[in-house]
């Protein structure tokens, strides 16, 4: 079962925060924000701060960050 | 959409244009140590508008709406304009109301702070340390859940506000608008409101800085904030670039003198310009952005960005008719008061909104 977090209309640091969070739990998750800054934040963060590559999907405004683990 | 500026080099390149053009707009007239303050000038704009009536201190900056307006032109070109606000916005006006006294109290927003230590002003260094403080104590509210709730669309053109507001700014300056003998727009004729550089090059600069600092996200207050929370130097190299550049121009034009004593547009009053630097730095990071970065979000068509902008000019200008601006002397005598209930205030806010969102 696959988390989902709604970070839509949050600014940053608040979806990096909850990313964060949800780092912590156990198996994927999946994060939905709706600016490119918190796209490039989260993406960011999972790249340099744990090594992980996230898939991204957009669909209109919102962007869907997901992390398989 | 590949966005150049969204890697390491994208803050370090507007970091840098910032340390070079407001380097250069002080050897073009505007006032010492201060090419581009987003406080000081946005209390010359609330003073040319007639918000207060200290009259060295007030001119219509074109280098802030030409920020807004960069910021709105980046935007556009990338498809990110767009008109999203309601988080909160009553406080976030009371937030840029606070961070105006402080940085008032100190004489910069972070940009200038940042000027100031490139200039040799060691004042700048206690200023700094005070907004690192306001800033971690941000981040601690940030860690305990803090956020003033969500943003959403908002329909019927908000986005397009602020850029309209900063063109019709620089059409009263362009037009040197006067509305009747004795009536706004008022210019400066003395003091650091009559020391300005070409209205062109102002509105130049602040074009190109806006545009940079929209594209690359530049924040002096998220270059800390990033830090201290994930250990995340991204922004932090643009504040580098910003003071690096602006210490090579002022070195090699002979105007970097180190001290605390006789600084211009400064005074060492250490405990005042420390806590002063703490009011902004907790307003900035509560309110999510340093004051060069709201006017960038608002061109973009962020509507609470708008209203803490809103707050910076009714701050600055209460400020100004409180009588709690600093001056060379030292702090003003109610700038103790102010600054104390400023954080009382920021600390509530910090308290009361620690609301779970899921």
């Amino acid at each position: 079962m696959i988390r989902h977090i709604d970070a839509r209309g949050l600014s940053c640091p608040e979806p990096l925060i909850l990313a964060t969070r949800a780092l912590r739990g156990p198996g994927p998750f999946e994060i939905v924000v709706d600016n490119p800054v918190a796209r490039e934040n989260i993406v960011r963060m999972l790249a340099d701060r744990y090594g992980l590559a996230a898939a991204v999907r957009e669909s209109g405004r919102e962007i869907a960050i997901r992390v398989e683990r | 959409m590949r966005n150049f500026f969204a890697s390491r080099w994208g803050p370090v390149a507007a970091g840098g244009a910032i340390g070079l053009v407001a380097s250069i707009l002080q050897l073009a007239g505007n006032p010492p140590n201060m090419g581009l303050c987003v406080a000081c000038f946005g209390r010359d704009i609330a003073g040319a508008l007639g918000l207060h009536r200290a009259a060295v201190a007030q001119y219509l900056r074109p280098e802030i709406p030409a920020i807004v307006l960069g910021g709105f032109l980046a935007a556009r070109l990338s498809g990110e304009g767009v008109s999203r606000g309601g988080s909160s916005p009553h406080v976030r006006f009371a937030l840029g109301l606070c961070a105006a006294v402080g940085a008032l109290v100190f004489l910069g927003c972070p940009w200038r702070g940042l000027l100031r230590l490139a200039g040799g002003d060691a004042n700048a260094l206690v200023g700094g340390l005070g907004l690192v403080l306001g800033i971690a104590a941000g981040v601690a509210f940030l860690r305990s859940g803090f956020g003033l709730g969500r943003a959403y669309p908002l329909h019927g053109g908000g986005a397009w506000l602020a850029p309209v507001a900063a063109l019709a700014l620089l059409v009263l300056l362009g037009a040197r608008a006067s509305f009747g003998p004795g009536a706004a727009v008022f210019f400066s004729e003395t003091g650091p409101g009559a020391q300005r550089a070409a209205p062109w090059a102002g509105a130049a600069a602040g074009l190109a800085v806006g545009f940079l600092a929209q594209r690359s996200r530049f924040c002096t207050m998220g270059a800390f904030r990033d830090l201290i929370l994930t250990r995340d130097a991204h922004l932090l190299r643009g504040v580098a670039a910003l003071t690096g550049v602006a210490l090579v121009v002022n070195l090699a034009t002979g105007r970097f003198h180190a001290g605390f004593a006789g600084q211009p547009i400064a005074h060492a009053d250490h405990v005042w310009n420390l806590l002063g630097m703490v009011l902004a730095g907790l307003a900035f990071t509560l309110a999510g952005g340093c004051p060069g970065r709201q006017l960038v979000l608002a061109g973009e068509g962020n509507a609470d960005s708008g209203v803490f902008v809103a707050g910076l000019l009714a701050g600055a200008a209460l400020a100004h008719n409180f009588a709690l601006v600093s001056t060379p002397a030292g702090a003003a005598p109610a700038a103790p008061v102010a600054v104390g209930a400023g954080l009382l205030f920021c600390a509530w806010v910090g308290f009361a909104h620690r609301e779970r969102t899921s």
